[in-house]
């Protein structure tokens, strides 16, 4: 399902972030990609979403070479999976609700289905109470708990977690992982 | 699913997104508004006094109209044969021919000079040496050289006396005059657009992070375009109503005040109403206002959405 083949990432200032990378994640497969702060973690996450471009190398997703991919469809493929983003990326003044919700709104769900998913997954986050909130009213934690809620909430067929690394880890805390269905 | 589906689909969202965004920014919101009815509103006022002069210089040129006189042999058979002779010309550019009598001729000399119009006091009946003559108007004014042409080609024309250089003035500070506001018209949509699009700019740099982390979650650029284009519309579309309505009550105080002045009176010189002159400028005003939110929009965003 996604398939690195000798990628290279190497940036404007001329450090390379990902060098050489070749790896196969398959359907239902769930990966997790351990390194050092700086190594490059989500650099590669970057190259599968398109965010940046690979210097070097193929990767395929869903069998599709997205070297080549048309600009047009770039926001096809980042729909395709759900992904919580090192920073997060909320919209600030976005409740928690419609942060959510924007993520169907891009999929043009319908009204009905917003406001019953929604709910749904915020319920699965554990953020039922905090609907109306502010992400600046949240905490790290909890904001990265409604980013989990938008990219789980229209069911894609990857999940992508980017987390940065700690030095001490909690125990259910997972670093860089991929969860594929 | 391509991205004019997209557009379609979610257009309530961004009739919802667009009315909040208006009420969320409303600083810039209010100076887009205001650079709008300003422009709209010297538009108005120039297209005003331009439509205003042209029917100024109609309304002269038509009363005055060309006279057409004949000479003294000519029977009343040829005379009534120069009648049709001159309709045959053409309906389409011929609107009036009008019949002066000797008697009348003598009538209107004694009328002009009026204290003295003894002088004249040989010339009745008999002794009358006024040649009859036709006063021609035209259906538009463009048609005076050709009409006088065809008409000194006819039989039985003594002189023809015609569009004095008073009209040829008149018709060309009206050409002027529309001129003018042309190229106001142009000037203020360089102006407006150049503004409202900076404004937008403005907005959209506040927003560029918010812009990319749509991207990033996967919204095509036609969707996160669409509640900006709504933002300029509304606005747009305020405006123009705003600016109709400044304009119609600022138009008709001013107008009653030029009405009531003793030249225009006399010679019975109308001014345009509003309401006449209302249609052109609210379609061109919410034309303007809708095309301006639309492509002031459109120009100032496209740098953001390169994520
Ligand atoms: N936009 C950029 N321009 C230039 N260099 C960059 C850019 N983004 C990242 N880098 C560099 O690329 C390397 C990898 O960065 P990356 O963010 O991928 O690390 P990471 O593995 O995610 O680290 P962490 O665990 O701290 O999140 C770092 O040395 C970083 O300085
Ligand atoms: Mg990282």
């Amino acid at each position: 399902m996604i398939e690195f083949k000798n990628v290279s990432k190497i940036y404007d200032t001329g450090t390379e972030a990902v060098h050489n990378a070749t790896f196969t994640i398959e359907k239902g497969e769930f990966a997790f990609l351990v390194g050092q702060s700086g190594s490059g973690k989500s650099t590669l996450i970057k190259l599968i979403l398109k965010e940046e471009e690979a210097s070097k190398g193929n990767i395929i997703i869903n069998g599709k070479d997205i070297t080549y991919l048309r600009k047009k469809r770039v926001p096809y493929l980042r729909r395709s999976m759900g992904v919580v983003f090192q920073d997060f990326r909320l919209l600030p003044d976005k409740t928690v609700y419609d942060n959510v919700a924007f993520a169907m709104h891009i999929v043009r769900a319908t009204q009905k289905h917003i406001r019953r998913q929604v709910p749904m997954v915020l319920s699965l986050v554990g953020l039922s109470n905090k609907a109306k909130m502010y992400p600046n009213e949240l905490s790290g934690g909890e904001q990265q708990r409604v980013a989990l809620a938008r990219a789980l909430v229209n069911n894609p067929s990857m999940i992508i977690a980017d987390e940065p690394t700690r030095k001490f880890r909690s125990r259910d805390s997972l670093g860089n992982y991929e969860i594929i269905e | 699913m391509t991205e004019k589906e997209d557009i379609a689909v979610n257009s309530f969202y961004f009739v919802g997104e667009g009315f909040r965004n208006v009420l969320k920014n409303k600083k810039s919101s209010l100076i887009s508004l205001i650079t709008m009815i300003c422009a709209m509103f010297i538009f108005g006022v120039a297209f005003a006094i331009g439509e205003n002069a042209t029917s100024v210089v109609e309304q002269v040129s038509a009363s005055q109209g060309i006279q057409v006189y004949m000479t003294t042999d000519a029977t009343d058979e040829q005379i009534n044969q120069l009648e049709s002779d001159i309709w045959n010309i053409g309906t389409d550019k011929i609107q009036k021919v009008e019949f002066v009598s000797k008697q009348q001729a003598l009538e209107t000399m004694k009328t002009s000079f009026e204290d003295a119009d003894w002088i004249f006091d040989g010339y009745e009946g008999e002794n009358n040496i006024f040649p009859v003559s036709y006063i021609v108007s035209l259906t538009d004014l463009s048609y005076t050289g050709e009409v006088e042409k065809a008409i000194g080609q006819m039989d039985n024309v003594d002189k023809i006396r015609s569009s004095n250089e008073t009209i040829d003035t008149l018709i060309k500070i009206a050409h002027g005059v529309r001129l003018a506001v042309i190229v106001i018209f142009v000037l203020l949509i360089v102006m407006a657009v150049t503004i409202i699009s900076n404004t937008i700019k403005l907005t959209v740099h506040s927003r560029r992070r918010e812009i990319s982390i749509m991207k990033y979650v996967g919204a095509t650029d036609g969707f996160i375009r669409g509640p900006f284009v709504v933002e300029g519309i509304i606005i747009g579309l305020i405006a123009a109503l705003l600016t109709i309505l400044m304009l119609g009550l600022a138009y008709d105080f001013i107008i009653s005040k030029i009405a009531q002045s003793d030249v225009l009176q006399r010679m019975n010189i109308g001014l345009l109403s509003f309401g006449e002159l209302s249609q052109v400028i609210a379609i061109v005003f919410l034309v303007l206002g809708i095309g301006i939110g639309i492509v002031g929009s459109s120009i100032s965003m496209k740098k953001y959405l390169e994520v």
